[in-house]
């Protein structure tokens, strides 16, 4: 069953106006699988009655014996905002958790993992990226992360903390930064990184037509591991 | 009227009715097994029933996530019986979600047949092929010389029981299963708080079962769980357990996953209600929170349990060692800490008296006996039409059958009962030298 339990904002970090970057204390602290989601509501719910009005929210760290909990939020519409209103340090909110089929593989130890995020959709694989570095075997994902400016880009140190520099493509889409691609990711990145589709595992996690792409894309070479996470 | 009284008249209830009375040789049962329970069990049982919830909810969620960690798993799922874990278990293993791995009938599954038989029901009911070779005299466990020779190519996965606590082989069967890349379903249904190599029994397999049948290590009335650290395996499980569905709400909630009506999922239409998709042929097999706050209170006083078990079997051991020339005492596998569910012995075939003999000895004198279950399975009338294979003898099996018995280890046997229970033995002993 998921575990229902209040939880105390910790810290808040602004990525812009638009995203900002929660840390969380739950009271209870139960294992969860790195790429897992949540729900989140500002009731102050004690009792085990029928769930409030909440929203889902991909878990941006992995399970920690300290129990801290990262969440990536783009303010999108009343309910969002209200978050942003309400949660300042100090505040609590109540979370369900861990739900979702974003995990990472089930049996295969040794196959790349290749993850594809646009904007916020990093969200789940700086989760990944935790997990891995945990099990020391970082070295399989190739991380493709596509965001707008230099504001906006949440979780990119611990991508450059954990990711080796080789497997970390980042590209801006609205802002020229010295270095990095004024473009979106592009099918052809994929392909040119010389992923063997039959083994591989593709994390694709952005807005519709994003995964739509890169979905349609995969299907194409019959990549045999596709996984989504549409917001 | 609050809670608050209703849950302290509860205490008093308790402790009007249940206080307990004093132990008379030759007159109080001595069971193989018993509920340990006190004021706490009844209050958290009407505590929850006051929620009216009745299905699972927040007494439940806190013994998955307690009894898990207990267990050394990251996941534990509630079922209705330690028989249904074991159903889940095999059945979550047919699934179309573990693509090629997945088991198709006629797939072998490896066992024994010296056991109780719901570990083995699961293979025929899912129709699937057991495969049996024999067991150790002494540890009541599989002959692991035995596995490699029982091997085919439709073997898939290997289930087994870790025999009245004891746990079987581990380095040795996880190694074979490896090697062949097989499913290891670890049936700890009598098996509680072992460890093996000093982790918890449950840990080395793909999944593991629990049972909390009241003669169990811990009790909910009926109950049982399944227990893996595989993310694919519990999501599969969780659906077989809920009617085969694919959503994943818990009771009394929609649209989790914020999807409900967008998917599009077999040849049902675009956007048909995720809540009733179905992607396995399920059960229903829940629990309810009722059950499960009765298992939170117990399962804090397991680690208790245990080592009372652990302390029962010792003395019992010490005890009848002295009467080796008639029983072949179990032992502890190699590199096991059992938390023994009952102290099991054979009586030595011999002129003097037989396993029938001592148990209607020890019956007349208010100790409960039990034999291994089953005994030999495949003899059962249920097993006459089914199909399965049998690779080399099952000697021991049918020795099992024909000698074991066991009596109880469990923490209600205190240190009177234990000295009745040993005296008795030595009345019997006296009347056959």
């Amino acid at each position: 069953m998921a575990t229902i339990s209040k939880a105390t904002v910790l810290s808040v970090e602004e990525h812009g106006p638009e995203i900002r970057e929660y840390s969380l204390q739950p009271e209870k602290n139960y294992y969860f699988e790195a790429g897992s989601f949540l729900l989140l509501t500002l009731e102050q719910k004690d009792d085990y009655t029928r769930w409030p009005d909440s929203r889902n929210f991909s878990i941006a760290s992995a399970y920690s014996e300290n129990g801290t909990i990262r969440l990536i939020i783009r303010k999108v519409g009343m309910y969002t905002e209200k978050i942003f209103q309400e949660l300042i340090p100090g505040a609590s909110c109540v979370l369900k958790y861990a739900f979702g089929d974003f995990l990472l593989p089930f049996f295969d130890k040794s196959g790349d993992i290749c993850c594809i995020a646009g904007g916020t959709g990093i969200a789940p694989i700086l989760s990944f990226a935790e997990q891995m570095q945990k099990q020391g075997q970082q070295s399989r994902l190739q991380v493709f992360y596509s965001f707008k400016n230099k504001e906006e880009q949440p979780g990119l140190d611990i991508l450059k903390a954990i990711v080796p520099e080789p497997n970390l493509h980042l590209f801006c889409t609205r802002e020229e930064i010295q270095g990095i691609p004024n473009r979106r990711i592009v099918w052809s990145d994929i392909v040119n990184s010389g992923f063997d589709f039959q083994t591989a595992h593709f994390y694709i996690c952005g807005g519709e037509e994003f995964t739509k792409y890169f979905v349609g894309n995969l299907k194409t070479v019959q990549a045999e591991n596709v996984y989504t996470d549409e917001w | 009227m609050k809670r608050e009284e209703i849950l302290e008249l509860v205490k008093q209830y308790y402790a009007e009715q249940f206080a307990q009375k004093a132990f008379e040789p030759g007159k109080t049962m001595i069971p193989f097994a018993g509920r340990i329970f006190d004021e706490d069990e009844l209050v958290t049982l009407v505590d929850a029933s006051l929620d009216f919830w009745l299905t699972t909810g927040r007494y439940a969620e806190e013994f998955e996530a307690k009894f898990a960690q207990y267990m050394q798993q990251r996941s534990c799922m509630l079922v209705n019986s330690g028989s249904s874990a074991n159903l889940i278990a095999l059945s979550t293993l047919t699934s179309p979600l573990l693509k090629s791995k997945r088991l198709k009938p006629g797939d072998e599954i490896l066992g024994v047949a010296a056991g109780f038989p719901t570990t083995v029901n699961p293979v025929i009911q899912n129709g699937l092929v057991p495969v049996f070779v024999d067991v150790e005299l002494d540890t009541f466990n599989i002959k692991v010389s035995a596995i490699e020779n029982a091997l085919s190519d439709k073997t898939k996965a290997i289930m087994l029981a870790h025999t009245l606590g004891n746990p079987f082989d581990l380095d040795a069967v996880k190694a074979i299963a490896d090697k062949h890349g097989l499913f290891l379903i670890e049936d700890c249904c009598d098996a509680v708080g072992s460890t093996y190599d000093g982790k918890m029994v449950g840990t080395f397999g793909d999944l593991a079962t629990t049972s909390f049948y009241p003669a169990h290590h811990i009790t909910m009335g009926e109950g049982g769980s399944v227990l893996t650290s595989n993310p694919l395996l519990k999501r599969i499980a969780t659906s077989m357990r809920d009617w085969g569905r694919d959503c994943y709400c818990d009771p009394g909630c929609d649209n989790t996953c914020g999807r409900r009506f967008k998917g599009q999922y077999g040849d049902l239409p675009q956007g048909y209600d995720h809540k009733y998709v179905y992607s396995h042929i399920g059960y229903n097999l829940k629990v309810t929170d009722m059950q499960a706050a009765v298992g939170v209170a117990q399962l804090k006083k397991l680690p208790l349990f245990v080592e009372m078990r652990k302390a029962n079997f010792k003395k019992l051991y010490a005890g009848l060692k002295k009467y080796e020339e008639y029983l072949i005492l179990p032992e502890a596998t190699p590199k096991s800490d059992p938390s023994w569910f009952g102290f099991p012995f054979n009586v030595r075939e011999n002129g003097k008296f037989t396993r029938t003999q001592l148990a209607e000895f020890l019956e007349s004198k208010k100790i409960l006996t039990r034999q291994l279950f089953a005994g030999n399975m495949t003899r059962q009338p249920a097993f006459k039409d089914v199909s399965y294979r049998v690779v080399g003898s099952l000697e021991n099996t049918d020795y099992i059958m024909h000698n074991t018995i066991f009596i109880g280890v469990y923490p209600g046997i205190d240190d009177e009962r234990m000295s009745y229970i040993l005296s008795v033995f030595d009345q019997f002993f006296n009347t056959i030298h």
